[in-house]
């Protein structure tokens, strides 16, 4: 009697810890991905993005085939919130390790009129030398930012203090296909942002 | 019992008094890239005192003109909006300046934003009898 219970306690505690082994491991993997982006189902190429970059050549999403391309449009003055999000996205693509070889940041300037080439390569390059800044003429900058629903505009500054940009802060994702998959909000931690990029590699 | 009953009363009076003093906490800066003309500090200011208070203006040797600012979402747009009447921090209050959010706007620093630095920043406050006083503070610049 002693036995047969010492039996049917061990195989009770097995049976335990299988079903917990099945909840906590196996099933997760069979779990579609949740994005924490809002995700974009298109059927056309995503808009163009042709543009001189932070190296000082002319550039075009098209050059990035094959690679997920996070594209945030910023500015180099920005106090808070583009500094937050580039530290952000950096943490994010660290995380993929050697996966984030095929993930392009690109951050496109919505203040065209004082974020040269020049000094757009050297902030981003403080976050990542792998980060590509763009930037172009007003029109230019205008026009990508029109095709993407991107709303940017300078608010009246002072001689003295400079003049800030209000600026739609999300993050738009365009997947290895080149269509535009994702739009990440600029609240996502870098755990999430990382998920859904490695979702998407 | 009647001892108990008056040592309560003691103690909730203590808590409901509050402190003396405002104390601020925890106050940092993002390392700015090289490149960069602007940053900004952010903290937590706590006000336990009955007295409301408001963050008037701020001061730094690291910085050519400090700003008080507000983040703002509208619209999915993000906007920084200077809060021109201060930051009040009203009375048994907690407000905290975060990235995203309230921040000291640092425009054309002097100072070296690296990880590691300290900086020292003088905080004005001007309390609800038109009273006002400063607080001196050194803020840590690391990446968070």
């Amino acid at each position: 009697m002693n036995r047969r219970l010492r039996t049917l306690a061990l195989a009770l505690a097995a049976g335990i810890g299988l079903a917990l082994l099945v909840v906590t491991v196996v099933l997760p993997r069979f779990q579609p991905h949740v994005f924490s982006g809002t995700v974009i189902q298109s059927q056309t190429p995503a808009p163009t993005v042709d543009l001189i970059t932070s190296t000082g050549e002319r550039a075009s999403l098209s050059d990035f085939e094959d690679q997920v391309v996070v594209i945030y449009f910023g500015y180099t003055f920005c106090p808070d919130v583009c500094p937050t999000t580039l530290s952000t996205l950096k943490k994010a693509v660290d995380k993929l390790g050697d996966a984030s070889d095929d993930v392009q940041v690109i951050m496109v300037s919505v203040d065209p009129a004082r974020d040269t080439p020049e000094l757009l390569g050297e902030y981003l390059g403080f976050f990542d030398p792998r980060f590509l800044g763009m930037t172009g003429t007003e029109a230019e900058v205008a026009e990508v930012a029109t095709v993407y629903g991107v709303f940017f505009q300078a608010e009246e500054g002072t001689v003295d203090t400079g003049y800030l940009v209000s600026h739609t802060a999300n993050l738009m994702v365009v997947d290895r296909e080149g269509h535009l998959k994702l739009i990440i909000p600029p609240d996502a931690t870098s755990d999430q942002i990382a998920s859904d990029l490695d979702y998407l590699l | 019992m009647k001892r108990y009953l008056l040592l309560t009363i003691a103690v909730v009076a203590a808590a409901c008094s509050g402190g003396d003093a405002l104390s601020l906490e925890d106050p940092w800066a993002r390392p700015s890239p090289t490149g960069a003309t602007t940053a900004a500090f952010f903290m937590t200011i706590d006000n336990p005192t009955d007295t409301d208070e408001t963050l008037v203006s701020a001061a730094t040797d690291a910085c050519r003109v400090t700003e008080l600012h507000l983040s703002a979402m509208v619209d999915g747009v993000m906007s920084m909006q200077r809060q021109e009447n201060g930051i009040p921090v009203p009375a048994s209050e907690t407000v905290t300046l975060a990235p995203g959010g309230l921040h000291i706007m640092c425009i054309d620093r002097i100072a070296d934003f690296a990880e590691g630095e300290e900086l020292d920043i003088t905080l004005e406050f001007v309390d609800a009898n038109g009273d006002s006083h400063t607080e001196e503070l050194t803020a840590v610049v690391e990446d968070r």
